[in-house]
């Protein structure tokens, strides 16, 4: 079966080639040898060297690959070099001139024998943790959009407004008139709202003014939003209407639906004087759903819908700067 | 000249290496040649291989069920990982790699707010830097449904991405995720509003802007991201069925061939319903010699596996687990928001991806290799297709010669030992010389010699045996019984 020699060609020397192709053509061994474990991306000067580990000297270039035990020399100081270091790599300042690439991985844990644990399912399980939410501009149940009270608002002297963000960060409104003059600003550090009245901005009547809230680190300097003090003939006008409602007589539930669809209606039916959609859901935020009927709770959500509805509309088509 | 040290073992070492083999096999001459067999024995031989047989074929119709399938991925899984573990030792080069990551990674996120949209105007500050350092093709993971809080920014995407379908020079092009809603009709974008660029209107990319679906697919048993997908059917205006391709096709024509209408052919016949039933694959051959198989059938086993050679940095990563691949090998060739101006000179002729990678975003894959972030399963699947050899089947001639291997292997081996000995004793041996050779094979060429159901077969096969034992047992039992009458 396994003859040893036939026309020359022994199995012997057969298997030798055989072991050899194995060998050279599949070669299943990694390359190992000093990787780079830093990238030299700019901010140096021109006194600036690289002595690689074996003291051998080169200018830096940008992009250049460090690698460990390189040291970066620079006479004017290092504090402005930038370097990108690979997980487990550090560029440490051993002085005022000098900082060296030092990289420290750990122990290799990959075993065979781990591998095979894997493999044949002999580990402790692991159990995945998901999240059951969405992530979306509004919340079925609590409806928070982004921002309050609305890319465009108008509001009436003395009116409550909360102005409101769900961004983290130490926040600061700030208030400017159309000039683009700074006209107020109120730091209220790591809460989503502030609330403040026409009269602690100053605002003046029928003047546009633009909103944003600041955040140190996040510079979204086009993310102005716009508010306005109502003239005051439409401020009279609204004042009266909103005043024969509270004198109605109505139950509180009743009274609350009357002025949010009141608001809305306010808004539509003048929409380049008054957008009062934000004191609609307001009054609807506040709405007690226990005590309400089912028909009122109804109309609550139907209202509700509208003042989504109409800040995304606000948002798609691009709010009204002047309104 | 005489060696010193341990070199001078060497050839003695390559020497047994081969003469050890030899001497077993040559030892084992006498035993292994069946014209030397006693009938009994013979006829023994031949039931194995008769039995051998059937496994195979009964194997071969199981191979697309549940079992078959997690039963390919436990192996098909650990050559993935192996061939991972091999590629995060050697770091991946700025100057020389195909494909470059921008990654809005979680301090990014965090610095801006941890914004519910990705904002727009960060967005086309990147495609602008990409697109002034001339990328080659700009892979954006990022979905552009919805509108940003702000206007003025999504204009300032949109200005960008303008400026890129119109360039005449045509140097780069961009890929945009297009999501396909429940009733089967695709979801309204930002790009819809550009001129030229209505759904349906893009699909050669003349225009520098393609569609894309950014899918990918989950075994369901395990919800392990294991596959990139071809193309997903979509209810065209009309109602009509159409085609759109996935992110790693479209992302390796647009950066060999300019555009994607070498798919024109094998989509009309998609379209035409003919792809559905049917079975193995087409040959796409591009500009640059490079060959792709497409399959016909979307959830082809191996033609659309995916191979992890680009691992991110996990040394951050509270999730990690013990011993997953910690360090990658991406340090260089992952570009985060601030470190933009200082690649501005490496993006020419490059595939980028652009993508979130912080866990809060919710775009987070397993992986055979872990846990990875969406934008690095993409940047594997263009990889496996750019880079390296899409996993194969092996050719049929090869395949039934491997399973004639196993079959007379286990004939052998169930000849001689009892039925328990013999499974562990034909297992390990299939496991060491094929198995190893195949992760070889598979490694040099990504065609995966199928060796598993071999390994499984061995196990139907001494069940085979405990029977034939049993039946041996009572035909005894009733002659004795005969006897004693």
């Amino acid at each position: 079966m396994f003859k040893t020699k036939r026309r020359g060609l022994s199995t012997d020397v057969l298997f030798r080639w055989a072991l050899l192709f194995t060998v050279i053509f599949f070669n299943p061994w990694p390359v190992r040898g000093d990787q780079p474990r830093a990238l030299l991306l700019g901010g140096y000067q021109n006194d600036c060297m690289i002595i690689r580990a074996n003291n051998e000297s080169t200018k830096p270039k940008p992009m250049m690959v460090l690698y460990s035990g390189d040291k970066v020399v620079q006479r004017s100081g290092v504090d402005g070099i930038v370097i990108k270091c690979s997980p487990f790599t550090s560029a440490k300042k051993l002085n005022e001139t000098t900082l060296q690439i030092s990289c420290q991985p750990p122990a290799e844990k990959k075993t065979v024998l781990k591998e095979l644990q894997a493999f044949l399912g002999f580990e402790k399980d692991t159990h995945q943790r998901r999240t059951a939410g969405t992530r979306t501009l509004k919340d079925g149940a609590t409806d928070v959009f982004v921002p309050q009270p609305g890319p465009w608002a108008t509001v009436m002297p003395g009116d409550i407004v909360e102005f409101s963000c769900d961004r983290k960060g130490t926040k600061t409104i700030v208030f400017r008139d159309s000039s683009g003059a700074r006209v107020f600003s109120k730091a209220f550090g790591e809460a989503t709202s502030v609330k403040l009245t026409p009269q602690d901005i100053p605002m003046k009547p029928s003047e546009t003014y633009s909103w944003e809230i600041e955040i140190p680190g996040v510079s979204r300097g086009r993310e102005k939003y716009s508010l306005r003090l109502l003239g005051n003939e439409m401020a009279e006008l609204v004042a009266i209407d909103l005043k024969k409602l509270g004198e109605e007589g109505l139950s509180d539930t009743e009274r609350k639906l009357r002025t949010a669809a009141y608001c809305q209606f306010i808004s539509d039916t003048y929409p380049q004087e008054a957008d009062l959609y934000w004191k609609s859901y307001e009054l609807l935020k506040g709405l007690d759903k226990a005590g309400s009927t089912a028909a009122e709770n109804d109309l609550a959500q139907v209202l509700r819908d509208r003042c989504i509805q109409h800040i995304e509309e606000q948002i798609a088509t691009g709010y009204k700067s002047n309104p | 000249m005489t060696r010193k040290g341990p070199q001078r073992y060497l050839p003695r070492i390559f020497s047994l290496l081969y003469r050890i083999p030899l001497r077993i096999l040559r030892s084992l001459r006498g035993s292994l040649d069946i014209r030397r067999f006693p009938s009994k024995k013979r006829t023994q031989f031949f039931v194995n291989i008769a039995i051998g047989v059937a496994i195979v074929i009964l194997l071969h119709f199981l191979q697309h069920t549940r079992w078959g399938e997690s039963t390919l991925d436990n192996f098909f899984d650990l050559f993935i990982r192996s061939e991972s573990g091999k590629a995060v030792r050697v770091q991946n080069d700025v100057q020389n790699a195909p494909l470059l990551f921008v990654d809005i990674d979680h301090e990014t996120y965090k610095q801006w707010g941890e914004p519910l949209i990705t904002p727009r105007d960060r967005l086309a500050r990147i495609l602008q830097i990409l697109h002034d350092g001339e990328a080659k093709v700009i892979v954006l993971d990022i979905l552009l449904e919805g509108q940003d809080c702000s206007p003025d920014n999504d204009r300032a995407l949109l200005e960008v991405v303008r400026r890129i379908q119109l360039d005449p020079k045509r140097i780069t092009k961009i890929i945009v995720p297009q999501r396909i809603g429940m009733e089967g009709d695709l979801k309204k974008t930002l790009i819809d509003a550009l001129p030229g660029l209505e759904p349906d209107s893009d699909k050669a990319g003349s225009q520098n802007v393609f569609r894309a679906s950014p899918t990918l697919s989950a075994t369901g048993s395990d919800n392990i991201v294991r596959y990139w997908n071809l193309y997903e059917r979509y209810l065209g205006k009309d109602g009509a069925e159409e085609i759109i391709w996935g992110y790693p096709i479209v992302a390796v024509l647009a950066a060999v061939e300019g555009d994607v209408r070498k798919l024109g052919a094998f989509e009309e016949r998609l379209r035409k319903d003919e792809g559905r039933h049917r079975k193995g694959h087409e040959l796409l051959k591009l500009a640059d010699g490079k060959r792709i198989k497409l399959p016909y059938d979307k959830a082809h086993l191996y033609l659309q596996r995916l191979r992890f050679l680009l691992v991110p940095d996990r040394s951050n990563d509270a999730s990690a687990e013990k011993g997953d691949l910690m360090g990658g090998n991406l340090f260089q060739t992952v570009i985060k928001y601030p470190e933009l101006e200082y690649y501005k000179g490496s993006f020419k002729d490059k595939i980028v991806v652009v993508g979130n990678s912080s866990p809060d975003v919710g775009d987070i894959q397993r992986t055979p290799v872990g846990d990875m972030a969406g934008m690095y399963v993409i940047g594997n699947s263009i990889n496996t297709i750019l880079a390296k050899e899409q996993p194969s089947p092996p050719p049929v001639w090869l395949s039934i010669i491997m399973e004639l291997a196993v079959i007379i292997l286990a004939a052998y081996v169930f000849l001689y030992f009892t039925s328990l000995l013999a499974q562990i004793i034909a297992s390990v041996l299939i496991l060491l010389v094929f198995g190893y050779f195949s992760y070889l094979w598979f490694l040099r060429t990504g065609v995966f010699l199928n060796f598993v159901f071999a390994i499984v077969g061995m196990g139907f096969h001494e069940t085979v045996a405990d029977f034939e034992e049993i039946i041996e047992k009572k035909g005894k039992t009733e002659y004795r019984q005969d006897i004693e009458s």
